[in-house]
C-alpha cells in the first residue's frame, strides 16, 4: 500500500514535464530572429523559503496544495518578443500542485501549452486490516480471517445471541491496533496542448491534445451486506485522453465554424476485490447477506465491486453565425455525440459458494459478456438577437438536448447480494433517456438610464422509463438596470415560474428494472421525485453599487433569493401531506466595500450572510408501504453561513517598501430539525445539531523590501485553523456496530505558515 | 525513466518545436493581422508622443497583441493630434475617445472590430450584454492584472465575485472545487461572453460540462440512476457545499428525497444514529447510503442493480 497515496510512476513525468518546458520555451528565444524593433524581454523570477506547521495530521490543510518545507519556487516567467511571442508561466514550481503554461506566437502558428498538477487529499492516516496485494486486489491477512472465522463458528454454535457488537468489537480491536496505516489522497496530472494554425486570419484552426492521469486512492463503501460494511481504499489509475480539432472562418457576413473530438476514458483497474475480515472461505446462505450476526455467520471470503469502465466519446459539432442588419445575429449550432461503452462484464460474484441455479462466479452462465453501450446525443441550439432601434433590444433561444439511450436491454434471471446469497429476482438493464427543450425570449427597452427587460422561459423534459413522460416547466423573468446617477448603480432580476407533469407513475421507475410480472413497487405511493415533481419555482437577484466621489470608493450590497415550492403537486396521501422534497429556500445578502483613494493604498471587505433551508417529508415503513400518518417524519435543515473577509495593501514607502494583509474567514452553523409525530413508527424523533458545521479563517501578511531596482525581498506568512464538528464524522472510530471505517483524518487542524522570498525582474 | 532517454526525449523537445517555429518564422512577414480602420494621418503618427504622458499605460501595453496593431493608440482612440495639440497649447483634453467615458455599447463595439469571433463571437444578446457590461468592466488593455485574458484582478474568479458574491461564499465552503487554490477558475466551466448556453456553460448541457474531468461517469453503465444521467445538479453544487462531495443535501437524507421504500431507505435517521448517538448505524454515518450502494452514478456489474456492485 503506497503511503500519501502518490503513485511513483507519475514522478519521472512530473520531474521530466516542466523541464522540457522550460527548454522548450528557451528554445524559441535561442532560435528567433531579432526584431530591433519591437525586441524584448522580460522574466521575473520568486524562490525563497517556506515552512509550514499544522498542529494535526489532518489532510484538510493541504487538501488541493503542496506546502513543502524548504526551498520554493513559487513563480517563475519568461516573457518576450524577438520574432517569435513566447510567454512561459510557471507556478509553484515542481511541487504537487505545480502549473507551467506556455503560450507562443510565431508567425502563424499559436501554441499553447499547460500541464496542471491538481492534488487531492482527502484524508490522511486511515487504519486499515486491508493491504493491497496486486492493483485492485486488497488482502486481509488469512490469519486474521481465519482466527475471526473460527471464533465467529464457535460463538454461534454456543449462543448465536452473543454475536453483538461487543462480541465483535473485541475481537477485531486488537487486529485494528495494528492496522495499516495509509493517506487517502489522488492527483491529476492534466495537460493541454494547442497548435492554432493561421490565428488572426480569417480562417482558424485549432488542433488539441488534452491528456490527464489520475492516480491515487480514495475511500469506497464496499460493503458485505447489512451487517458488514467494510470501507476499502479504492485505486484510483485514470486516464482521460482528448483529441481535438476545430476551425472557423469569420467573415463579414458571420461565421462557420465546426468541431470534432475524440474522447476515451481509460481505468487501468477494472474491479476492487476486498477481503472479508471475518471469513476464510467462501459460504452462502439465505440470510448470509445479514452476518455477522445471530441470523447468520455464512458469506464471501472476499468481495469484489466494478470500477468505472473505459468508455468513448466522438463528437462532432457545425454552426454557423449570420450578422444581420438592425443588429441582429443569428447563430444555428448542432452537435452530435456518440457514447460507447463495452468492457467484458464481471462475473455475478467472486463468492465459489454460489453454485445454484449455477455457479454464479463463472461468467459464462451471463446472457452477455459485455453492454455494448451506445447513447447517442444530440444538441441543436439556436439563438437569435436583435437591437433594430438603439433603446429596443430582443433575444429569442431555441435548444434542444436529446440523449438517447441505444443499448440493447439485457435480462437476468436474478443477481448475487453483496457477493452473499443469490437472489433470484429477475431484473433487465434500463436504458434511460431524455430530452431537453428549452425555449426563451427577451425584450429589452432603455428609458434614457433605465433599462427594462420581460421574458419567457419554457423548459420541457421529456423521459423514458421514468415516473413521468413529461414535465414543462414554465417561468416570466423581468429585469431592471438602472443609473441613476454616475455613480450609482442598481440591478434587479425576479423571476417566477411553475413545473407540470403529465401524470406520475410511482410504478413506472420502480418496475422498470424488474422483468414482468414485477413485484409489488415497494416505494410509498405518495412520494413524488423532486426532479420530476410539480414545483412553483421563484428568483430574485439584485445589486446596488455607489461609487460616490473620484471613483476611489465602492459600495456594493447585493441580495439573492431562491425558492423552490413542491406544494404546487397535488396531495395524493389520504393523511392530506406529501412526501419527499417539500421546499427549499436560499437567501444571501452581500456588503461589500473597497477604497482605493491612491496608488499608495486600498483597503477592501466583504461580509456574506447565507441562510439555507430544506425541508422534506418521508415516512418510515415495514415489509409493506405503511399506510399510517403517525409513522411519518419531517426532515427541517436549516444552514446559516457567514463569511467575511478584507485586505488592504500598502505602499509604506513608495516604490520601495509594500505591506500586503488579507484575512477570511467562514462559519457554517447546521441544524438538522427531526421530528415524527408520537403514536407511530419511529414514535419520536431526536435533531440533529452538528449537522455539518464549519468554520474556517485565514490571515496573512507580507511585507516586500525593494532591494535594488531589480530586486526585493519578501517576508511573510499566514495562520489558518479550520474546525469541522459533524454527527456523521467527527469522532468515527474504526470500528462501528457492523462497520469498519477508514476514519482517516480530515478534521481540525491550526497551521502556520511563514516565508522568505525573494524576486527578481529583468 | 533512464537518464539518457530522459536526456534525448528534452532535446527532441527542444528541437522538434523550434525547427517548426524557425521554419514557420520566416513567413511572418508575410503575414497580414487584420486590424480596424486606421486613421490615414496615423501613418504619420509616432506612439513616443503618447508615452510622454502616459507612460505607465504603455509599459505594459506594448507588450501585449494590442501594442502590435498599427496605428497602435490610434487605432482605439482615434483621431490624437487634436488631444495632442490641445494638451500642449492649453492643458486640456481636447477632443479624443475614452473608453472611461464611452457607453458600454460602445466600448464592446471597438472591441468587438477585432474580437468578434471564437469565445467572443456570441457576446451579443447574452446576459452580460444585456446588462450593460462592458469589456472594460473586466478587462483592461493598459492596466491588466492576470497572467492572462488582462482582467483587472489577478483571477478571474475574484473579477466574477464582484458580481457574484454569493458564488464566492460558497467557494469558501469545506467541500469545494479548487477554485480559491488557484488550481480552477471559473472559466474553466464557464464562458463569460456567450449568449447561447443556459448559465453560459462551455458544454452543451452540465453533465457534459462535469464529464470534462469526472470523464468515469460518463458511462454508459449496464445499471444507470436515472437523475445522475440526466442532471448531475440534481445532486451536487458545483461552486461548493458544506456537506461532502458537494452534496446540495447531506446524506442519507438526499437519497431519501426519491427513495421511500419499505425497510431501511425510508427508516429515520436521527441524532441516534449518529455517532455521538445510542445506536450509531451505517446509514447515517460517514458515507451513509453509499457505505453500501458506492456505484451511485452507476454500474457495470451484472449484480448491481442497486448499485452496490
Amino acid at each position: 500500500m503506497r503511503r500519501r497515496g502518490r503513485t511513483s510512476a507519475g514522478e519521472p513525468m512530473k520531474r521530466l514535464l516542466p523541464a522540457a518546458l522550460l527548454v522548450f520555451a528557451a528554445a524559441p528565444a535561442a532560435f528567433a530572429q531579432s526584431s530591433p524593433a519591437q525586441g524584448f524581454t522580460l522574466g521575473e523570477i520568486d524562490f525563497g523559503l517556506e515552512r509550514a506547521y499544522a498542529d494535526t495530521n489532518s489532510s484538510k490543510f493541504r487538501e488541493y496544495r503542496d506546502l513543502p518545507n524548504g526551498p520554493y519556487l513559487p513563480f517563475f516567467r519568461l516573457f518576450g518578443d524577438d520574432g517569435i511571442r513566447y510567454n512561459l508561466i510557471v507556478e509553484n514550481g515542481f511541487r504537487d500542485d505545480a502549473r507551467y503554461r506556455l503560450f507562443a506566437d510565431a508567425g502563424p502558428l499559436r501554441i499553447m501549452a499547460d500541464y496542471n498538477l491538481i492534488p487531492h487529499r482527502f484524508g490522511n492516516d486511515a487504519h486499515t486490516l486491508l493491504h493491497e496485494a496486486a492493483k485492485g486486489v486488497l488482502v486481509i491477512d488469512d490469519t486474521i480471517q481465519t482466527a475471526n472465522q473460527r471464533a465467529l463458528e464457535a460463538q454461534f454454535a454456543s449462543n448465536r445471541n452473543g454475536i453483538n457488537f461487543p462480541f465483535l468489537s473485541g475481537l477485531v480491536a486488537p487486529e485494528l491496533a495494528a492496522a495499516n496505516r495509509l493517506d487517502l489522497a489522488l492527483l491529476r496530472q492534466r495537460g493541454t496542448f494547442e497548435i492554432g494554425l493561421t490565428p488572426g486570419h480569417p480562417v482558424d484552426v485549432k488542433l488539441t491534445y488534452f491528456q490527464e492521469r489520475r492516480s491515487g486512492n480514495r475511500a469506497a463503501g464496499t460493503s458485505f451486506g447489512f451487517g458488514n460494511v467494510v470501507e476499502s481504499p479504492e485505486p484510483i489509475q485514470y486516464r482521460t485522453e482528448d483529441l481535438g480539432l476545430s476551425a472557423e472562418v469569420s467573415r463579414s457576413w458571420g461565421l462557420i465554424r465546426g468541431a470534432a473530438h475524440y474522447n476515451r476514458f481509460d481505468n487501468q483497474i477494472d474491479a476492487l476485490v476486498f477481503d472479508n475480515p471475518f471469513r476464510a472461505t467462501d459460504s452462502t446462505d439465505a440470510s448470509a447477506y445479514t452476518g455477522p450476526a445471530s441470523g447468520s455467520i455464512n458469506g464471501p471470503s472476499r468481495g469484489r465491486i466494478d470500477l468505472s469502465p473505459d468508455n468513448k466519446a466522438i463528437t462532432g459539432s457545425l454552426g454557423f453565425l449570420l450578422r444581420l442588419p438592425a443588429n441582429s445575429r443569428l447563430t444555428a449550432d448542432f452537435a452530435a455525440s456518440r457514447w460507447t461503452q463495452d468492457r467484458r462484464f464481471l462475473p455475478y460474484t467472486i463468492n465459489t459458494a454460489i453454485t445454484s441455479p449455477f455457479r454464479a462466479d463463472d461468467p459464462n452462465n451471463l446472457p452477455a459478456q459485455s453492454l455494448d453501450g451506445r447513447i447517442d446525443v444530440t444538441n441543436v441550439s439556436l439563438f437569435f438577437t436583435s437591437r433594430p432601434m438603439s433603446e429596443l433590444g430582443i433575444t429569442a433561444r431555441y435548444r434542444v438536448y436529446d440523449l438517447s439511450n441505444k443499448t440493447d436491454r439485457i435480462e437476468f434471471p436474478g443477481y448475487v447480494r453483496f457477493d452473499a446469497v443469490w437472489e433470484p429476482i429477475p431484473r433487465v438493464s434500463v436504458p434511460y433517456s431524455y430530452k431537453r427543450t428549452q425555449a426563451d425570449a427577451t425584450v429589452s427597452y432603455d428609458f434614457g438610464r433605465l433599462t427594462a427587460e420581460g421574458g419567457y422561459r419554457y423548459v420541457q423534459w421529456n423521459r423514458e422509463f421514468r415516473e413521468t413522460d413529461r414535465t414543462r416547466e414554465h417561468t416570466v423573468l423581468g429585469a431592471v438596470n438602472l443609473h441613476a446617477t454616475g455613480w450609482a448603480l442598481l440591478r434587479a432580476s425576479y423571476e417566477t415560474g411553475y413545473r407540470d407533469r403529465d401524470r406520475y407513475d410511482y410504478v413506472a421507475g420502480e418496475d422498470a428494472s424488474f422483468v414482468e410480472p414485477a413485484p409489488a413497487a415497494t416505494n410509498l405511493p405518495s412520494l413524488r421525485r423532486y426532479d420530476q415533481a410539480g414545483r412553483n419555482v421563484d428568483r430574485f437577484n439584485g445589486l446596488l453599487q455607489l461609487t460616490p466621489g473620484s471613483g476611489n470608493f465602492t459600495f456594493s450590497l447585493s441580495y439573492l433569493f431562491t425558492k423552490e415550492d413542491y406544494g404546487r403537486e397535488a396531495v395524493v396521501d389520504p393523511s392530506g401531506l406529501r412526501y419527499g422534497l417539500i421546499d427549499v429556500r436560499y437567501d444571501t445578502v452581500t456588503a461589500e466595500a473597497d477604497y482605493s483613494p491612491s496608488d499608495r493604498w486600498s483597503v477592501y471587505g466583504f461580509y456574506t450572510y447565507e441562510k439555507n433551508r430544506n425541508f422534506q417529508r418521508g415516512r418510515q415503513s415495514g415489509a409493506n408501504p405503511s399506510t399510517n400518518p403517525l409513522d411519518d417524519w419531517t426532515s427541517n435543515v436549516r444552514d446559516r453561513v457567514s463569511s467575511f473577509g478584507g485586505g488592504a495593501t500598502a505602499a509604506l514607502v513608495p516604490e520601495k517598501l509594500d505591506l500586503r494583509v488579507f484575512g477570511r474567514y467562514q462559519k457554517v452553523d447546521g441544524q438538522n430539525d427531526l421530528f415524527s409525530p408520537p403514536g407511530g413508527t419511529p414514535d419520536i424523533a431526536f435533531p440533529i445539531g452538528n449537522f455539518d458545521d464549519t468554520k474556517i479563517w485565514t490571515a496573512s501578511a507580507e511585507v516586500e523590501y525593494r532591494l535594488a531596482r531589480l530586486w526585493s525581498l519578501a517576508i511573510g506568512g499566514w495562520l489558518e485553523e479550520y474546525r469541522v464538528n459533524d454527527s456523521a464524522t467527527t469522532g468515527l472510530s474504526n470500528y462501528v456496530p457492523v462497520s469498519f471505517f477508514l476514519a482517516a483524518n480530515d478534521g481540525n487542524y491550526k497551521a502556520r505558515v511563514g516565508y522568505v522570498r525573494a524576486s527578481y525582474r529583468w | 525513466m533512464r537518464p539518457v532517454r530522459r536526456a534525448v526525449l528534452g532535446c527532441l523537445w527542444v528541437i522538434l518545436p523550434s525547427l517548426l517555429m524557425g521554419a514557420t518564422s520566416d513567413s511572418a512577414s508575410a503575414q497580414i493581422t487584420p486590424t480596424p480602420t486606421v486613421p490615414p494621418h496615423a501613418m504619420n503618427f509616432d506612439v513616443s508622443d503618447c508615452k510622454t504622458c502616459h507612460e505607465k499605460a504603455m509599459t505594459a501595453f506594448e507588450q501585449t497583441h494590442h501594442g502590435k496593431i498599427p496605428g497602435l493608440c490610434e487605432s482605439c482612440h482615434g483621431d490624437v493630434t487634436n488631444h495632442l495639440k490641445s494638451e500642449s497649447e492649453k492643458g486640456e483634453v481636447g477632443t479624443i475617445i475614452s473608453f472611461k467615458k464611452m457607453k458600454p455599447a460602445d466600448v464592446n463595439k471597438a472591441c468587438l472590430t477585432c474580437h468578434d469571433k471564437m469565445r467572443q463571437a456570441n457576446w451579443m444578446g447574452g446576459v452580460h450584454d444585456r446588462k450593460s457590461l462592458a469589456c472594460t468592466t473586466c478587462h483592461s488593455v493598459h492596466d491588466f492584472k492576470s497572467l492572462t485574458a488582462q482582467l483587472k484582478t489577478t483571477r478571474d474568479n475574484e473579477t466574477c465575485f464582484s458580481c457574484h458574491p454569493a458564488i464566492r461564499a460558497k467557494g469558501m465552503r469545506t467541500s469545494h472545487h479548487p477554485v480559491r487554490e488557484g488550481k480552477m477558475g471559473c472559466a474553466d466551466c464557464h464562458n463569460p461572453h456567450d449568449a447561447t448556453r443556459p448559465k453560459m456553460i462551455k458544454a452543451e448541457w452540465v453533465n457534459d460540462l462535469c464529464y470534462t474531468c469526472h470523464a468515469e461517469k460518463r458511462g454508459p453503465f449496464l445499471w444507470e440512476h436515472a437523475p445522475v444521467r440526466e442532471n448531475c445538479l440534481n445532486c451536487h453544487d458545483p461552486h461548493g457545499s458544506n456537506h461532502d462531495k458537494l452534496l446540495v443535501a447531506k446524506l442519507p437524507y438526499l437519497c431519501q428525497r426519491c427513495h421511500l421504500n419499505t425497510r431501511h431507505p425510508g427508516s429515520l435517521y436521527d441524532f441516534r444514529n449518529t455517532i455521538a448517538g445510542t445506536n450509531p448505524s451505517n446509514r447515517a454515518v460517514e458515507h451513509a447510503c453509499k457505505n453500501c450502494h458506492q456505484n451511485v452514478h452507476g454500474t457495470n456489474a451484472p449484480s448491481g442493480p442497486y448499485l452496490g456492485r
